[in-house]
């Protein structure tokens, strides 16, 4: 039991140091900032910083794919996207970013259990990949 | 971890509370006090589980809470000094056949609850035939008969005696 507790405490069950993460794409302009376990029907919540000269771009416009297609509730997103765009295997948002390090903020709520893989890419560029563990 | 944290925080909480509110409280349930159990369990389940209602989460909650529990009766074992501030000690409200009064006041207890408990439980018609009464822990009156009527626990009358 002491330890079960320890262990939730310690984040192994979803929030909690254990559990947070940080991934980024080959470039390293954007960084995505994620819980390693999450919970059905919990939602968590994704961070994407833009780091680097694509800050300037303008709009910036970001892809999701794989399992942002199907498996995940998308919530909120903050700030606002300029627009959104359906594609195949996920989601394209574009946003405008007032300077460099500007961050968006994704609150997500997982539909299924088991192992979610998903990618954050800037159009044309090659992805930040994470895999996320939804327990039940 | 947000988990353990609302559970544990929920545990003391209510702990306080129900101290405050004294051992009668849901000791002796009326229809009304069941109902006030559930409204109470209903408020509480909101900010146990907050907005995850994942059966990871409940499980979490459950496995904090029994935890807390154990730790709490072990370290009731251990000293006494716990025990008497976790449980408070049982009250002696009757005496000889005279009750404390300000005792009872104290407790929130009437005369009447205590007769109700010497005839349930020892068969006892008159205040005068309890030694004592006693207020548990647990919220109960216990009633202790005076020796003379050595078969008073049988609910007979005194002339039954052998």
């Amino acid at each position: 039991m002491v330890l079960l507790v320890g262990a939730a405490v310690s984040g192994v069950f979803a929030s909690g140091p254990l559990s947070e993460a940080e991934t980024h794409d080959p470039d390293g302009t954007v960084v995505v900032e994620y819980e390693r376990f999450i919970r059905r029907m919990a939602p968590t919540t994704l961070r994407i910083r833009f780091l680097g000269p694509v800050a300037n771009a303008d709009p910036v416009a970001i892809e999701f794919r794989n399992s942002f297609a199907e498996d995940v509730d998308i919530e909120t997103v903050r700030p606002e996207p300029d627009h959104m765009a359906a594609m195949p295997d996920g989601v394209r948002m574009a946003f405008r970013l007032a300077q460099e390090g500007g961050a968006v903020t994704l609150r997500i709520k997982p539909q299924a259990v088991g192992l979610l893989r998903g990618e954050v890419s800037i159009v044309g560029r090659r992805p930040a990949r994470l895999s996320q563990i939804v327990y039940p | 971890m947000d988990a353990f944290f609302r559970a544990a925080t929920i545990y003391m909480a209510l702990w306080v509370i129900f101290r405050i509110a004294g051992r009668r409280t849901l000791a002796e349930m009326t229809t009304f006090d069941f109902v006030l159990l559930l409204i109470i369990g209903e408020a509480t389940q909101q900010a146990l589980l907050g907005d995850d209602f994942s059966i990871t989460n409940s499980l979490i909650i459950i496995v904090t809470l029994l935890l807390i529990d154990v730790l709490v009766s072990l370290a009731k074992r251990r000293s006494q000094t716990v025990a008497k501030w976790v449980d408070g000690v049982p009250t002696i409200i009757v005496s000889d056949g005279k009750p404390l009064y300000d005792r009872l006041r104290m407790a929130r207890v009437t005369e009447d609850d205590i007769m109700e408990a010497a005839r349930r439980l020892q068969g006892l018609e008159r205040m005068d035939q309890i030694k004592y009464a006693v207020m548990e822990v647990s919220g109960g009156i216990t009633v202790i008969p005076h020796a003379a009527e050595p078969d008073a626990g049988t609910g007979r009358p005194p002339q039954g005696a052998e």
